[in-house]
């Protein structure tokens, strides 16, 4: 549970997850939901890129994207949405892959992108939420 | 003009004085007029010398009657100074014009002395009138001419003219001065002239020197730099006279000094035109001869002489017909006689031939430009002459080696090319016309150009306005080329420059090759690479997918079901997670593998640094077999560390995975040979047997089985890395339980 500053419970963080595979899905969902959050779920990267187009700042504190997405990819999401004028400060773009060349993890973090590797086990995602919820200044 | 001072003894009607007869000459030779008045200054006696003088009659002088005679400009001051002399009863002495009977105005030095009583007392007065008008018209002229001298010399504007006291002290200046040297008068009088002489010659006392030569000598002349008031230098013609009165006495300097600066420049410039004649007409690289019309040399440079076999100079006053073969003198006399009738520039030996003649009596082909130079005082027709006998060698051996090239461009499979200086193209084989179909006659100059691919076009330009520009010292360039059907081929062309012996470019001579082939492969292999890295990306992706699953939901399941699973059943979901696990670990590896040849960033990696991250990550089996790794110093390479972190890391940890029944020891070294860094890992496990050695580094390649953990990559991703950066890996063993050696050798800079 995170805390603000001044120890009361923090307000839940707010999630967008673009990932096809349900099973991924679940698993991020199982080791955020104890750090309290709210997801928003989808599925394709046309859906995602409507959704980061129309953005209302303060909608999201942190957008995950998988990197291999039907219909557009996670680091082009995150390329264009990080090139935008109009973008949300405050919120943080992280890919999170099981494998992304080296010359796209480069660019995406020459952007102000997060890369950050899909576990492979339970101990894993547990690491991987925490690391998460420090990316969210509470409060 | 003496005159005897003070007051005359008084006696009879003619003065007395000692020096009688001397003073009755004097008198008889200048004194026209002898008067006198009484002691109240009336005249009162006749004087006949008067009378005749002025033609005034004793009536008309008497009393003051004689101021009547006297010039009216002249009346009021002579009657003055009679007065005060009779009223003090001093000496009257007054100069005025005194009417001649000729009525002429006659100047006269008037002088009354008073006759005096022993008691002092005025008895009267006695006068003498002296003629000076001879004097006064000297002294007026001479008053007049210094007036307009002096004129004329404050207004000289061009040149400075000043007088020096004897100490060379200014104590005159003029406008020339003022103007040339920029200074006024009430800022030089008084000052030492060297205020003008530049800071070193005046501290070398030349200022001194030239007043120590006019006065030695009368006259100094010098030419010299002089600086003026703001500092700026002029070259100064300066003349110092020294000045001396009639007895001989040195008075002082006049000063001459003009500004010829200009005049200076001009001769300057004039001199150095003759010395660049002279130096050009040494140094042409053509012989160079002047003959007089009576067919004499009088002028021959270095390079006429040598053309002809002379010494320097030994063919001047030669007849020029000495330098012809003897057949041709006769003819030739002629020639020069008619070329001094109709003269003009004009070039013999182009269209026919020429021959000289050398000292040695050889003969040698000439080219000869025949000029005219005529001055006010003659006419000399100047020859210019070429030796070229090498000229007309290399024309021959030209010829030839050009019929060799073109018997060997038109027979190549390649198109070949020649093309001027200036990038326009001169030849074009056959070829040319049997791909594109248009006649090579047509596409000379740029107009080849027409037949490269519009899109490759700039590209060709540019890189032959570089060649054509002398930028470029090899042309290499591939575009397309349009084929007779329409369809484009790729073409690499390539031309290098032919220099003449003094580096300058003759021509150059390239061809163009068929790469389309080859080209079209490239491409196509370039597109497959790109496509073959993303699929290993993509596979790993999306792969390790549904081995996350498998690990995580098997873990998921164990935690759900909790207590009611038993040990058989916890055992056999430990066995699908783990089976997970390495499959996982064997794409990741994959990956790795397929990675460690591709590009991207290379840096500087620290080996040192690398084996120590190795070693962090291999933590956990290094405690748990009790291991020990030494590493010695390690150098800094050229690379990427996550490559040799990865090379570290299987290495060390095959050592303690293939481990012996002693603990695992590890020991890491480096040596540094002359070109290469040598790095050992050497362990004391269980060895491999030689046959073994080359094999170990293929892929998949694993000598246990499966209860050792292992992708069989470990040793491939190594192989690759070393590769990759220039090197060789390999193993050195004596055999089974007699530990390994893994030798890494990197190229050092």
């Amino acid at each position: 549970m995170r805390l603000s500053a001044d120890g009361s419970p923090a307000r839940p963080l707010r999630i967008l997850i673009v990932d096809d595979t349900p099973s991924d899905v679940e698993l991020l969902t199982l080791a955020l939901e104890p750090h309290g959050a709210e997801f928003t779920r989808l599925a394709d990267g046309v859906a995602a890129r409507d959704c980061l187009s129309t953005l209302r700042p303060g909608a999201f504190d942190l957008v995950l994207l998988d990197w291999r997405l039907p219909g557009v990819n996670g680091d082009e999401l995150a390329l264009e949405y990080l090139a935008r004028p109009d973008r949300d400060p405050a919120l943080s773009i992280c890919l999170i892959t099981s494998a992304l060349p080296p010359r796209v993890t480069y660019a995406l973090v020459e952007a102000g992108a997060h890369v950050l590797e899909k576990p492979i086990d339970l101990d894993g995602y547990d690491r991987l939420a925490a690391l998460l919820a420090r990316l969210v200044p509470p409060g | 003009m003496d005159r005897p001072e003070g007051p005359l003894e008084p006696g009879g009607s003619e003065p007395s004085v000692p020096a009688e007869s001397s003073l009755r000459e004097f008198a008889r030779e200048t004194v026209q007029v002898v008067w006198k008045a009484g002691a109240d200054g009336a005249v009162s006696e006749d004087s006949p010398s008067w009378r005749a003088f002025t033609g005034q009659s004793l009536a008309e002088f008497v009393g003051e009657g004689w101021l009547n005679a006297v010039h009216p400009e002249d009346r009021a001051a002579a009657q003055a100074s009679w007065r005060e002399a009779v009223r003090a009863g001093s000496i009257h002495s007054v100069e005025y014009r005194l009417r001649h009977v000729s009525g002429d105005w006659r100047w006269t030095a008037a002088r009354g002395h008073p006759l005096l009583a022993p008691d002092g007392a005025v008895l009267g007065w006695i006068g003498l009138n002296v003629d000076i008008t001879a004097m006064k018209t000297a002294e007026l002229a001479a008053r007049d001419s210094e007036a307009r001298f002096r004129l004329l010399v404050d207004n000289t504007a061009d040149t400075a003219i000043f007088l020096l006291d004897p100490d060379g002290l200014i104590q005159s200046w003029n406008l020339g001065a003022e103007r040339i040297t920029g200074y006024a008068a009430s800022e030089v009088l008084g000052h030492h002239f060297s205020l003008f002489l530049p800071e070193s010659a005046r501290k070398e006392g030349a200022a001194t020197r030239l007043l120590e030569r006019a006065r030695q000598f009368g006259e100094a002349k010098a030419r010299a730099w002089r600086v003026r008031r703001d500092g700026t230098p002029f070259w100064a013609d300066v003349t110092i006279a020294a000045n001396r009165d009639p007895q001989g006495v040195l008075r002082g300097f006049s000063d001459f000094m003009r500004d010829v600066t200009e005049e200076r420049n001009h001769l300057l410039a004039v001199e150095e035109s003759e010395q660049r004649s002279r130096l050009l007409l040494e140094n042409a690289a053509q012989g160079i001869l002047g003959v007089r019309a009576d067919g004499v040399i009088e002028l021959a440079n270095s390079t006429a002489c040598g053309i002809f076999g002379y010494e320097h100079g030994e063919l001047t006053g030669q007849s020029i017909e000495t330098l012809l073969p003897e057949q041709r003198r006769q003819a030739h006399a002629g020639h020069r006689a008619e070329f001094t009738k109709s003269p003009g520039t004009r070039s013999m030996g182009i269209d026919r031939d020429l021959w000289g003649r050398r000292k040695d009596g050889s003969v040698f082909p000439v080219e000869i430009t025949l000029s005219q130079l005529t001055t006010e005082r003659r006419t000399l027709s100047v020859a210019f002459i070429t030796d070229i006998t090498q000229r007309r060698m290399d024309r021959v051996a030209l010829e030839e080696s050009a019929a060799r090239f073109r018997l060997l461009s038109e027979n190549v499979p390649q198109m070949v090319w020649t093309c001027g200086p200036d990038g326009n193209v001169d030849y074009l084989n056959p070829r040319w016309q049997d791909y594109t179909g248009i006649s090579a006659t047509e596409q000379l100059g740029h107009a080849w150009l027409n037949r490269v691919h519009p899109a490759d076009r700039d590209a060709a330009l540019e890189a032959w306005q570089r060649v054509a520009s002398g930028h470029a010292t090899e042309y290499l360039q591939e575009y397309r080329i349009q084929a007779r059907d329409g369809s484009y081929r790729w073409f690499r062309a390539r031309a290098l420059p032919l220099r003449n012996g003094t580096g300058g470019l003759v021509k150059w001579f390239g061809t163009s090759s068929d790469i389309h082939d080859l080209r079209v492969a490239m491409e196509e292999l370039r597109a497959a690479n790109a496509d073959l890295e993303s699929f290993a990306y993509i596979a790993a992706h999306d792969m390790q997918e549904p081995f996350r699953t498998v690990s995580s939901f098997t873990q998921l399941l164990e935690r759900h079901l909790g207590g009611q699973l038993d040990e058989r059943g916890r055992t056999l979901l430990n066995h699908v997670g783990s089976a997970a696990k390495r499959m996982s670990q064997l794409f990741a590896d994959l990956l790795a593998y397929s990675e460690a040849a591709s590009g991207g960033e290379t840096g500087d990696a620290d080996l040192g640094v690398c084996c120590q991250l190795a070693v962090a990550n291999l933590e956990h089996a290094i405690r748990v077999n009790a291991a020990l790794v030494e590493a010695g110093p390690l150098p800094v390479v050229r690379g990427r560390e996550v490559h040799f972190v990865q090379v570290f890391q299987n290495l060390i940890g095959n050592a303690i995975k293939y481990r012996g029944p002693e603990a695992p020891r590890i020991a890491i070294q480096c040596e540094t040979g002359p070109e290469f860094w040598r790095i050992t890992v050497a362990d004391n496990g269980i060895g491999i047997d030689p046959a073994h050695h080359r094999a170990i580094f293929g892929l998949f390649r694993r000598l246990h089985g499966r209860e050792t953990a292992g992708t069989g990559l470990g040793l491939a991703i190594c192989q690759r890395v070393v590769a990759r950066h220039g090197g060789r890996i390999w193993v050195e063993s004596e055999g089974e339980g007699r530990g390994s050696r893994f030798v890494i050798e990197l190229p050092r800079g």
